[in-house]
C-alpha cells in the first residue's frame, strides 16, 4: 500500500506529465511548472477523487504547501 | 492509458501515441480523456495533419471558463476526422466579440464559432411576476447575437441552449408557475429553437444536463472558484457533441448502420432455434429489449440512415423472420443491402460499401459478437466498431450515446434514402435485361428539374457539398452561410438538377457553382451523388454550363480537378467532355473548354421539365 505522500505524487506526476515530480512537504506551487489556479482545481478534484474526499469552497487556497495538503486529506479521513 | 501515451511521447514514437489518443472514448475515465487532450497537443502537426486530412478554425467564445473544454473538443474533432485549430475569447467575453467586430477574431477566420453559454449566463432572477418580457429580451440577445456571428464572420455557429436547474426554491409549482426560474428556461428554449438564425446549430444541453444528471452537470464550487460552468466528469460529454456537430458539418458522419442478426436484432440464433424459438417482442423481458432496439432502428432510417446487415447465416433463414415474424419491426424493405453468407464479415462489409457506393468509412458495425467487432475493427480501422453491451436492453443508449450519426438538417432526400437503394435494385435488373446501356438509359424515362440554386433547395446543396466525396472535383465544402452568400452574386452561376425515372425520384442530386472571371467561367464546384451514376446527368449539366456561357457571350469555361484519397473516380471528368488539359501544378490539374472549337461528346436521355 503506498503511504499518502507516494499516491498524491502519482497524481501530480500524471497532472502536470511530468515523471521526474518528487514531493516533499515543503513542494509549493512555485516549485512545479503549470501550477496556475486553473490547474490547482483539477489537482483538487483528483485528489478528492483518488482519496475519496471533500474541500469546501475556498479550503484549498488557503494551502500553502503539499505537507499541509497531506495534513487536510489525513483530517478528513479522520487519522 | 496514460503512462503509455507518456511512454510513447518519451520514445518520440508521436504516431504510435496518436494511436492511443484517438482511441479514447468520453466514457472512458475523466483523466484519461484530460490527458490524451493535453497531449494531443504535443504531437507535431505535421502528423495530424497527415492522419487527420480535414482541418478547420473553430473559435470558442465563453460565456464561462473554456480552456478545460477547449482540448476535449480537439481529441473529440480530430477522432471524427477534423483536426482543428481553436482561438478562445477572454472569459465572458462572448457578446464583445462578436458586437465589437474583435480584430484578433477577424484575423482569425473562423469556420465555426461555437458560443460556450449557459443559464449562467441569463441573469433570470427565480422568480419573476412578469416572466414574458424577460424571456422575450433574452431571446432577441441571442438570437441577435447569434445571426450577427454568422452574418459578420460568415461562419457557421454552434450555439447553446439553456439547462435547467436541478433545484427547485418554488418546489412542485417549478414546472406550473410560468414566473419560475425553469419555467423561464423552457420558454426560452422553444423560442430559441423556433427563432434560431439559418446558418445556427444547436447543441441541446438541457437534454445532455438532463440525461448525464442535473446534479452531475453542475458543480457550484467549481463555478465558484473558476467560472467553470460544467463539471469536469461531464465535460467530456459535451465535448463529443460538439465534435459530431462540427464533424457533421464537414462530411464526417456517418452514412451506413451494418448489423448483425443473431442476438442483435432478436435474442438466440434463427439457425438453430427457428422462426417460434428466437426471442423478439411482448412477453418476454428480453424480446422487449430487441423490439426496442428495432424501434430506434427504424427512426434512423427514418432520417435517412442506411440500414445493412452482414450476418453469418443461411440466407433463407436470415430473410425468414423479416418476413414471417409478426413482432419483427424492421422489415426486409428497411435493410438497404442484405448480406447473409459465411464469408469473413470484413468482406461482407467490403461489399455493402461497394453496393451501396459508399465509402468504407461511412460504416457503423453493431454486432453482439467481440470476435466479429475485434476482426472488422483490425482489419478495417476506417470502419466505427460499436462496443456493443452484452445486455440487450442497453443497446439504444449505447449506439445513441456514440454520436455517429449527427445530422444537422434532415433533408427530403435523407428521408428516402433507403428507397432509392431499393429503386436501385430494380433499375439494376433493368439494366440486366437491356440490349445496350443506351437502351438502358432510355427506357429509364428520366425527367430532370434543373434549377439555380434557392432558398428552398439550399439545406440539401449545402448537405450535398459537405458530404460527397467520390464524384466531387474539387471537395470544396462550404456552410450553408457560405452558399446563401453566392444566390445574390451576379457573376455566380449554379445549378442544381433533381432527377426523377419510371422506378421514382432520385431527389436533387447534381450542384455545379461557377465564377465569371472576364470572358471564362470558372468551376468551382462540381459535385454529384454516386446514386446516379453514369446516367447522363453530368451531360446535361454541361448542356446547361454552354448555354450560359453563350448567352453571356463568355468564350471559356475552366474546371480545377483536385485529387483527394476519394475521388479519382472523377480524375477524367473535364477530359471526357471533351476538356484539354492545360495546367498540372501538382495540387491539380486545370482543363479548359473553348466554346468556339471543342464539341461535347455525346447526348444524354435525360427530358428537361
Amino acid at each position: 500500500m503506498p503511504g499518502n505522500l507516494e499516491k498524491l505524487q502519482e497524481i501530480f506526476r500524471d497532472l502536470f506529465d511530468d515523471d521526474d515530480i518528487v514531493l516533499s512537504d515543503s513542494t509549493a506551487a512555485k516549485d512545479i511548472d503549470g501550477w496556475d489556479s486553473l490547474k490547482n482545481v483539477m489537482l483538487i478534484v483528483r485528489i478528492e477523487k483518488a482519496f475519496k474526499v471533500r474541500f469546501s469552497t475556498g479550503e484549498v487556497v488557503a494551502l500553502r504547501n503539499v505537507g499541509e495538503l497531506l495534513d487536510a486529506i489525513d483530517k478528513k479521513l479522520g487519522r | 492509458m496514460n503512462a503509455e501515451i507518456r511512454a510513447r511521447i518519451k520514445e518520440r514514437r508521436f504516431d504510435a501515441a496518436l494511436d492511443l489518443i484517438l482511441r479514447v472514448r468520453p466514457t472512458d475515465p475523466t483523466e484519461e480523456i484530460e490527458y490524451a487532450a493535453d497531449q494531443l497537443g504535443k504531437i507535431p502537426a505535421q502528423l495530424v495533419s497527415e492522419r487527420v486530412p480535414t482541418h478547420k478554425r473553430l473559435a470558442i467564445l465563453g460565456g464561462a471558463t473554456t480552456q478545460f473544454l477547449t482540448p476535449q473538443i480537439r481529441l473529440f474533432a480530430c477522432q471524427r476526422g477534423v483536426a482543428l485549430a481553436t482561438y478562445e475569447s477572454d472569459f465572458g467575453l462572448f457578446e464583445q466579440e462578436i458586437w465589437s467586430e474583435s480584430p484578433t477574431l477577424r484575423q482569425f477566420e473562423p469556420d465555426v464559432i461555437h458560443f460556450h453559454v449557459s443559464s449562467r449566463n441569463l441573469a433570470l432572477p427565480l422568480f419573476a411576476e412578469d416572466p414574458a418580457p424577460l424571456v422575450r429580451a433574452q431571446t432577441e440577445r441571442f438570437v441577435g447575437l447569434y445571426r450577427a456571428a454568422g452574418e459578420r464572420f460568415r461562419c457557421a455557429v454552434i450555439v447553446n441552449n439553456f439547462e435547467t436547474s436541478g433545484e427547485r426554491a418554488y418546489g412542485a409549482l417549478d414546472a406550473l408557475s410560468p414566473g419560475t426560474h425553469n419555467s423561464m428556461v423552457r420558454e426560452l428554449n422553444s423560442a430559441l429553437a423556433r427563432a434560431l438564425p439559418v446558418q445556427c446549430y444547436l447543441n441541446d444541453i438541457e437534454q445532455l444536463s438532463a440525461t448525464l444528471g442535473k446534479g452531475r452537470w453542475f458543480d457550484p464550487r467549481l463555478w465558484n472558484e473558476t467560472k467553470t460552468a460544467v463539471s469536469f466528469e461531464c465535460h467530456p460529454h459535451y465535448a463529443d457533441r460538439v465534435a459530431a456537430m462540427i464533424g457533421a458539418l464537414f462530411g464526417k458522419s456517418k452514412k451506413c448502420l451494418v448489423l448483425d442478426l443473431d442476438n442483435t436484432l432478436w435474442g438466440g440464433v434463427i439457425g438453430d432455434d427457428g422462426i417460434a424459438g428466437i426471442r423478439l417482442g411482448a412477453g418476454n423481458p428480453e424480446g422487449e429489449a430487441f423490439q426496442e432496439f428495432q424501434s430506434y432502428l427504424k427512426a434512423l432510417k427514418a432520417r435517412g440512415i442506411l440500414l445493412a446487415v452482414a450476418s453469418k447465416n443461411e440466407l433463407e433463414n436470415a430473410l425468414a423472420p423479416f418476413r414471417e415474424h409478426p413482432d419483427m419491426l424492421l422489415k426486409e424493405s428497411d435493410i438497404s443491402c442484405f448480406v447473409a453468407n459465411w464469408e469473413p464479415k470484413d468482406k461482407s462489409l467490403r461489399s455493402i460499401a461497394g453496393q451501396l457506393n459508399i465509402g468504407v468509412d461511412s460504416l457503423v458495425f453493431f454486432d453482439d459478437n467481440p470476435a466479429e467487432r475485434e476482426l472488422v475493427g483490425s482489419s478495417l480501422p476506417q470502419v466505427t466498431v460499436i462496443d456493443v453491451p452484452q445486455d440487450p436492453s442497453a443497446y439504444v443508449q449505447t449506439l445513441d450515446r456514440a454520436n455517429v450519426f449527427e445530422t444537422l438538417a434532415v433533408t427530403q432526400e435523407d428521408q428516402l434514402r433507403g428507397e432509392f437503394f431499393q429503386q436501385n435494385q430494380a433499375r439494376e435488373l433493368l439494366g440486366a435485361g437491356a440490349e445496350s446501356y443506351e437502351e438502358f438509359l432510355r427506357r429509364l424515362e428520366m425527367r430532370a428539374v434543373v434549377e439555380p440554386i434557392t432558398a428552398a433547395n439550399i439545406a440539401r446543396v449545402t448537405q450535398l457539398i459537405n458530404k460527397t466525396n467520390q464524384f466531387n472535383l474539387t471537395t470544396r465544402r462550404a456552410t450553408e452561410a457560405e452558399v446563401r452568400s453566392l444566390l445574390d452574386d451576379p457573376d455566380v452561376y449554379t445549378s442544381t438538377i433533381r432527377l426523377d425515372d419510371r422506378f421514382g425520384s432520385n431527389g436533387l442530386i447534381s450542384v455545379v457553382i461557377g465564377r465569371v472571371h472576364a470572358d471564362s467561367l470558372a468551376i468551382e464546384n462540381w459535385l454529384m451523388s454516386c446514386r446516379v451514376l453514369k446516367r447522363g446527368v453530368e451531360l446535361l449539366e454541361m448542356e446547361r454550363l454552354l448555354a450560359y456561357c453563350r448567352a453571356k457571350n463568355l468564350r471559356t469555361i475552366i474546371g480545377r480537378y483536385l485529387p483527394t484519397a476519394k475521388n479519382k473516380l472523377v480524375s477524367r471528368h473535364y477530359a471526357e467532355l471533351g476538356f484539354e488539359e492545360i495546367e498540372n501544378d501538382g495540387a491539380g490539374t486545370t482543363w479548359r473548354f473553348a466554346l468556339a472549337t471543342q464539341r461535347v461528346p455525346h447526348g444524354h436521355f435525360i427530358t428537361v421539365q
